[in-house]
């Protein structure tokens, strides 16, 4: 399109339209709270957006679209006309005027600050949770069947088109002028504009041939596909069905979730009794009932899924309110919203994520005129990215700000020989119970930085915490959590007879060769690395002098970096349920719970994180 | 005879803009409204084959015009004219009987696609 042609005209057009939202401004500041000429403002930015995009100046345009946004917000009630924001909105216009001229100069953006737009994102935004979707459509008429035949017809809106749903909407207004339709799935008043996926199927009551329903409903453009089967023959296979839903009470779930991992134990051992009796029909009936339960669990499992975005969504606002407080600026970043993970992880993250993103706040980030002074953006960023892999979900808290000051850290110490120049010793410091560095005790995270409280809770979670921090330049923490917290894969092991189970999350490799004492430490040769070790057989206080020679070890990965676990015997990979211990005083906090084994010999879980930082204290 | 278009919109850029696609595939543009209330009038007046509304007007958004021309003619052939984001606004003026729609910012060859689904 040849857009030079209609610069001239975009220009006059926006300048009109900003000059009255100066008048309309000015008028506000003579009496604020009155936001009768909000209409008007919320015109003018649309109007000059949906000409921007026009003309293909992204850049205004996206700044429009948030003014327009927040004119919206104030309109609905959820943002009040406060002096505060007539003030930002004086900005805007300015700012919007500049952008006007900018583009047809041809420097689209040059002069719209992003700063600003921040502030206008965040004036706007309500929080978390998005507008509800649009107003109820009516749902089709079920009036009688005059003269007619029943079809399924079943539409499918061309992929990627904007708006499909509006478009299914056409095509289900377009039949409505053909006959009677019924039956419509989904249901108009039921669907979720945003979240349509571009199939709507319903009966077609209509005195008409197959072929003559489908080129009527090709007729109304962006339809792919139009399938027209006979009502007799009953629902075509594509026609998408409403998803019903049944609220379940969560304990409901867990309870399921306990039984239906019982069950798998029950069969596992039922497998192994099989195999010794060498019967193939009672083999195939075992393996039979072993792959659903699989399957029973597996879809248990799913049940409990919800998205990420449950816990990470309420940050923004959070941060937000905190951030007021502080008097400090702060953008929220989230990443991995749509990431499925296992309830009960969800529900456990909240707390420790809450306590990082306040240090960050409080603790990690400075102020908008520290940050300048540093040569950084005034406005500063808390990242929270969910990510999950095979055997683990990671929550990643990332601050851009000062880092941790190694050296208050040391003052703190007091002199005391401090590991604290790399994170790994850094960490281990801060995790100290009380420990504090804050200079002051802030009304936002309490006193200090309370890691402590945090690495805690994640290893009773079977999770593990890591820090990367650099001075200047932020700080992050990853917190990384087993998929589900009721069945663990784990890898069983002997020690002087008894078992023991080390969740298979925490193993990184296994291996075998002799432990060497060198001054006092028990160290193994693991192909080319040397690696600390420890003995589960004293550590676990076993009678009777370890056996000499060669033995079979785990390398787990520690809060201390890599290390090995000396054991008897390797018994391999199983899956256990594993049921909290009820905790006789004296019990170390590395014995993290028990498990039925396949054969009904119980053994107890173990921690190696806890454990080895417990030998190392 | 070539199709009368009754083009409705609050910026006389958008105007300017819609006029000329249409002008250049051969249309004749019968009037132009820049509010609600305009729209009403001129339908009555020009009794066009296709109407374009944009949704966001003064005195009388482009969905209550939709809601009024439907009630003095539930023939009427109108196009709603959308910005992105505004699904929720078209189906509403879809239920109120508007025939089709065109999202912002516009591809000359998709507004007279849905021209010519609607007027041939």
């Amino acid at each position: 399109m040849d857009t030079a042609k209609y610069a001239a005209l975009f220009l006059s057009d926006s300048q009109e339209q900003l000059r009255q939202c100066e008048s309309v401004l000015a008028e506000w500041e003579g009496a604020p709270g009155d936001v009768s000429g909000v209409d008007e403002l919320f015109r003018a930015f649309h109007t000059i957006k949906g000409m921007a995009a026009t003309m293909g100046y992204a850049r205004l345009a996206a700044f429009a679209h948030d003014a327009e946004s927040l004119l919206e917000a104030v309109r609905a009630g959820r943002t009040s006309a406060t002096p505060e924001l007539a003030a930002l909105l004086v900005e805007v216009v300015d700012a919007v005027s500049a952008g006007v001229e900018d583009a047809v100069a041809g420097t689209d953006g040059r002069r719209l600050r992003a700063d600003l737009q921040e502030r206008l994102a965040l004036a706007a935004d309500p929080g978390p949770g998005r507008r509800g979707a649009g107003p109820p459509a009516p749902v089709a008429s079920s009036a009688g069947i005059v003269g007619g035949r029943g079809w399924w017809v079943a539409v499918r809106v061309r992929r990627g088109v904007v708006m499909p749903w509006a478009r299914a909407l056409l095509a289900l207004r377009r039949a409505e002028a053909l006959g009677t339709v019924t039956d419509v799935a989904p249901s108009p008043a039921l669907v979720d504009p945003e979240r349509f996926d571009g199939r709507l199927a319903f009966r077609l009551d209509a005195a008409l041939d197959p072929a003559d329903i489908r080129a009527a409903l090709l007729e109304v453009g962006e339809i792919t596909e139009v399938e027209v089967g006979d009502g007799a023959s009953g629902a075509l296979e594509s026609v998408p069905r409403v998803r019903q839903e049944v609220r379940v009470a969560r304990e409901e779930l867990d309870r399921l979730l306990t039984e239906v991992g019982e069950l798998v134990v029950a069969g596992n051992r039922l497998a192994s009794v099989v195999d010794q009796r060498g019967d193939p029909v009672l083999e195939s009936l075992a393996s039979d009932l072993s792959r659903w339960t699989d399957a029973v669990h597996h879809r248990v499992l799913q049940a409990r899924m919800a998205p990420a975005s449950e816990v990470l969504d309420r940050f923004p606002r959070v941060v937000r309110d905190l951030a007021r407080e502080l008097g400090k600026s702060v953008r929220v970043e989230l990443v991995g919203r749509e990431i499925e993970l296992d309830r009960s992880v969800l529900d456990a993250i909240g707390d420790p994520l809450l306590h990082l993103v306040r240090n960050a706040l409080d603790h990690g980030l400075e102020s908008s005129a520290e940050r300048t002074a540093a040569g950084k953006t005034p406005q500063g960023l808390i990242r929270l990215a969910a990510r999950r892999d095979r055997s683990a979900v990671e929550v990643v808290i990332a601050d851009d700000g000062r880092g941790i000051d190694r050296d208050r850290v040391r003052q703190r110490l007091g002199g005391e020989a401090l590991a604290a120049d790399d994170d790994l010793g850094l960490l281990q410091v801060l995790a100290r119970p009380g420990f504090s560095t804050a200079a002051a005790v802030s009304g936002v995270s309490g006193r200090g930085v309370g890691v402590d409280a945090v690495i805690t809770r994640v290893r009773s979670l079977g999770g593990t915490l890591q820090l990367h921090t650099v001075a200047g330049e932020g700080t992050e923490f990853v917190l990384r959590l087993p998929l589900t917290l009721a069945v663990v894969p784990a890898l069983v092991v002997t020690v002087a007879e008894e078992r023991y189970a080390v969740p298979l999350a925490r193993v990184a490799e296994t291996g075998g060769g002799v432990a060497e004492d060198r001054e006092g430490r028990l160290v193994v040769s693991f192909r080319d690395e040397q690696l600390p070790a420890t003995d589960l057989r004293v550590r676990l206080g076993a009678e009777g002098p370890s056996p000499g020679g060669r033995r079979p070890f785990l390398i787990v990965v520690a809060d201390t970096g890599r290390q090995a676990l000396v054991v008897d015997q390797l018994l391999g990979r199983q899956d256990l349920v594993v049921t909290p211990l009820d905790r006789p005083l004296g019990t170390p906090a590395w014995l993290t719970g028990a498990a039925t084994m396949a054969d009904g010999i119980p053994a107890l879980l173990i921690d190696p994180t806890a454990l080895l930082s417990a030998e190392a204290a | 005879m070539a199709h009368s278009v009754l083009v409705c919109d609050d910026a006389i850029f958008m105007r300017t803009m819609i006029a000329d696609i249409l002008t250049q595939a051969g249309y004749v543009v019968a009037g132009e409204a820049e509010s609600g209330v305009e729209a009403v009038q001129r339908y009555q007046e020009l009794k066009p084959d296709l109407v374009t509304m944009d949704i966001v007007m003064p005195e009388m958004g482009g969905i209550d015009a939709v809601r009024e021309i439907i009630k003095l003619d539930p023939e009427a052939r109108i196009l709603m004219c959308s910005a992105m984001g505004q699904q929720a606004l078209v189906v509403e003026a879809i239920q109120a009987g508007a025939k089709d729609f065109v999202v912002k910012p516009f591809q000359p060859a998709r507004v007279l696609e849905a021209v010519q689904r609607l007027v041939g």
